[in-house]
């Protein structure tokens, strides 16, 4: 008898998902294996427990209640070791005092670019894109965009070991972007953690992309870059990408 | 989602608020994933009314990025990610007393078959969650209650293989080895 099937690609073939070959294999396997038909008997009595307990309808209005609640918040930078989410408060301090004398970012299609601007320590700079820029100790970064013609933001950071770390996304997807054609900036503001290159990517899009997928393709980008995460160009996410790579102290 | 059902994708595809589209893409996620993500919830907030206030946030994400999903190899993968990070969020956000949350529930504590035995690291796994970063307690969670194996949790999470090991094995030191990762 071949190895068992994981319980992951049971609980796949359980929701009907995986591919027709893979699914074929997987039941092929299930039928002559005790103890993997064990375990999709299992997932089939959770699914009628929990079909017993919350009937199709209630789901549904409870589901159309949910859809109703005011939408929530972007995500904050998650906390990988490599991000620190600011409290709004301290961010006005990049906020308020726009530096009149920047030179425009960069033109994306239809009028749309991308802003990153860098304050709290040393004097506040907006760095092109493209651009590497030293950060100071305990200085944060903001970005902010004009969507132009695109429906979807999505903000990346690659770090020199190539841990790849979601900015600004929601639910694991881009960000709608705000309605209205001048500049948005994007909530809080960040604290780069850990030393040497981080490469920041703002993703414009027409459609929203995956955090997952993003994260995958950036991934292949670093190795094809040779692991260094200066030299890479691209994240392949299919959007239009905003690069900065900034040097951490 | 390039491979879904063939009764799924279609719908999917073909949502844009129609009341009556919503409501059999519904149907088709509850029947292939409701008592999934239902399981997800009650596992971590251990309250029935809580497991299904959460539960319904994920299904109204899920409608809300239908396209999204649609574009996911596995459907599953995203649902019980997005279930575990709201419940987990959830807890941080109720700054509910993690210790005290997560400590052993002694009164389950079946021995023998394979079910018990899975139920029991379960337990011991949730016991130890409130002792780990958040990207921690979601590999550990992927890996030991959804039965994902290494490769399936360093896809999903968009880390290296030995960079989710190590995150288990530091996991498993918590647990005087009793979820050692072989
Ligand atoms: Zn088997």
């Amino acid at each position: 008898m071949s190895a068992h099937l994981s319980e992951w690609t049971l609980r796949r073939l359980h929701a009907g998902e995986l591919p027709g070959k893979e699914a074929e294999q997987a039941r092929a396997h299930v039928s002559g294996c005790a103890e993997c038909q064990e375990l999709v008997k299992g997932l089939e009595a959770d699914q009628a427990r929990f079909e017993a307990q919350v009937p199709f309808e209630r789901f549904e209005a409870g589901v159309e209640r949910a859809l109703k609640k005011p939408k929530a918040r972007p995500s904050r930078p998650l906390l990988n070791g490599v991000l620190v989410a600011m409290a709004a408060s301290v961010l006005l301090v990049v906020l308020v005092r726009p530096m009149l004398s920047q030179p425009p970012t960069n033109r994306l299609k239809g009028g749309a670019s991308a802003e990153l601007r860098v304050g709290g320590g040393g004097p506040q700079r907006g760095v092109l894109p493209g651009d590497t820029e030293e950060l100071e100790q305990g200085e944060k970064v903001r970005l902010a965009y004009v969507s132009g013609p695109y429906r979807y933001v999505l903000a990346m950071s690659v770090d020199a070991a190539g841990e790849v770390s979601e900015l600004y996304a929601q639910d694991g997807m881009s960000l709608p972007v705000e309605a209205g054609p001048g500049r948005h900036w994007l909530p809080d503001s960040l604290v780069f953690t850990g030393s040497g290159y981080e490469r920041v990517v703002m993703v414009l899009s027409d459609r929203p992309l995956s955090v997952e997928a993003v994260r995958a393709s950036a991934r292949h980008a670093w190795e094809a870059a040779g692991g260094k995460v200066e030299n890479m160009t691209t994240l392949g996410s299919g959007g239009e990408e905003t690069h900065w790579l900034l040097r951490k102290p | 989602m390039r491979q879904l059902v063939a009764g799924v994708t279609p719908v999917l595809t073909g949502i844009d608020g129609g009341r009556k589209d919503r409501r059999t893409v519904l149907r088709e996620l509850y029947t292939a994933y409701g008592g999934s993500v239902y399981g997800r919830c009650r596992y971590l907030l251990k309250d029935a009314s809580k497991a299904e206030d959460a539960m319904q946030e994920v299904f109204a994400r899920a409608l809300t990025h239908a396209e999204g999903l649609h574009d996911e190899s596995s459907p599953l993968a995203w649902l019980m990610k997005i279930a575990t990070h709201h419940c987990l969020n959830q807890l941080r956000a109720e700054r509910a007393p993690w210790r005290r949350w997560f400590e052993r529930d002694e009164l389950a504590r079946p021995e023998g078959d394979d079910g018990a035995r899975r139920m029991e690291t379960r337990e011991l796994v949730r016991s130890l969650l409130s002792r780990v970063d958040v990207e921690t307690q979601a590999a550990v969670v992927h890996y030991w209650v959804d039965g994902m194996t290494l490769e399936e949790v360093a896809a999903m999470l968009g880390r290296s293989v030995p960079t989710v090991r190590k995150r288990l094995e530091q996991f498993a030191a918590l647990s005087n080895e009793e979820l050692k990762v072989p």
